[in-house]
C-alpha cells in the first residue's frame, strides 16, 4: 500500500503549509476492519489470527474508523494536526 | 451542539463500508454530507482528474463550501515487483493520492477564508508501521 505512504506524507505537508490558515490535516489508519471487501479478500482463519494478535483482540468494526473521524473533524481535536492515529486495536505493537 | 452554519462534509468512499460508516456519523454528529464516490451525491470517478475537479465544483455550487474533507475511498491491487502493471499502478495513485490532492485544491482556499478546515485521510497500518513502532517502544 504505497500509496497510503504517500498521503500520510501529504497530510503532513499540508498540515505545516495550511496550519497557519486553521486548517487541521490528519490521518487514521485503521487495522484489519471487517469490512465485506475485506472478509472476501482473505480467508476466516487469517482474519482470526491477525486479530488474534491485537493487544486489544475484539474484532474491529467501521465504526472504529468513523467515530475516529468524526473526533478528528470536531472541536476536541482543535489542536491536532498531521498526526497519524491507528484504530487497530493495538496491533502496531506487534 | 449548535453551530452558527451546518458544517459540510465531503466523504470520498462514502459508498463504502466505511466511508458508509463515517457519513452516517458526521451526519449524526450535526454535518451536512455529501457522498463522493461511484455510487453517491456527486458520482464520479476518482480516478479520473476531470471528474474529480468537476465533482468538486458541484460540491461548491450545491452546497456553497467544504469544511471537512474525509477521503475514505480507496483503489485496491497488489503485486510483486516483476509483475507489477503500471497502468494499475497509476490507477492506483489516482484514486488514493492524487484525488485526494485535487479535492483538497479545490477546497482548501475556502477553508483558509472562513479560518477552519479539516481534512482527514483514512489510510492503513497494514504496512507503514516503523515510525509508530520506534515511538511506541521508545
Amino acid at each position: 500500500m504505497t500509496s497510503k505512504g504517500a498521503l500520510v506524507a501529504l497530510a503532513r505537508a499540508l498540515a505545516v503549509a495550511h496550519g497557519p490558515d486553521g486548517i487541521a490535516v490528519t490521518c487514521v489508519a485503521p487495522g484489519l476492519t471487517a469490512t465485506p471487501a475485506a472478509r472476501a479478500g482473505m480467508p476466516a482463519a487469517a482474519f482470526e489470527a491477525v486479530r488474534a494478535r491485537q493487544a486489544l483482540p475484539r474484532a474491529l468494526v467501521p465504526g472504529d474508523v468513523a467515530a475516529t473521524v468524526a473526533f478528528l473533524a470536531s472541536d476536541a481535536a482543535a489542536a491536532l494536526t498531521g498526526q497519524v492515529l491507528c484504530t487497530d486495536g493495538g496491533l502496531v505493537m506487534r | 451542539m449548535t453551530r452558527p452554519v451546518r458544517r459540510v462534509a465531503v466523504v470520498t468512499g462514502g459508498a463504502g463500508a466505511i466511508g458508509g460508516s463515517v457519513a452516517a456519523t458526521l451526519t449524526a454528529a450535526d454535518h451536512e454530507v455529501v457522498i463522493m464516490d461511484r455510487t453517491g451525491d456527486v458520482p464520479v470517478d476518482l480516478g479520473d482528474e476531470g471528474q474529480v475537479r468537476a465533482a468538486a465544483q458541484r460540491v461548491l455550487d450545491q452546497s456553497g463550501r467544504c469544511d471537512v474533507l474525509v477521503h475514505a475511498a480507496a483503489a485496491f491491487d497488489r503485486a510483486d515487483l516483476a509483475r507489477l502493471d503500471l497502468a494499475v499502478w497509476r490507477r492506483v495513485q489516482a484514486v488514493n493520492v492524487e484525488s485526494a490532492l485535487l479535492l483538497a485544491r479545490a477546497f482548501v482556499p475556502g477553508m483558509a477564508a472562513r479560518g477552519f478546515g479539516r481534512i482527514i485521510f483514512v489510510v492503513s497500518d497494514t504496512v507503514w508501521p516503523r515510525p509508530q513502532r520506534t515511538c511506541c517502544r521508545t
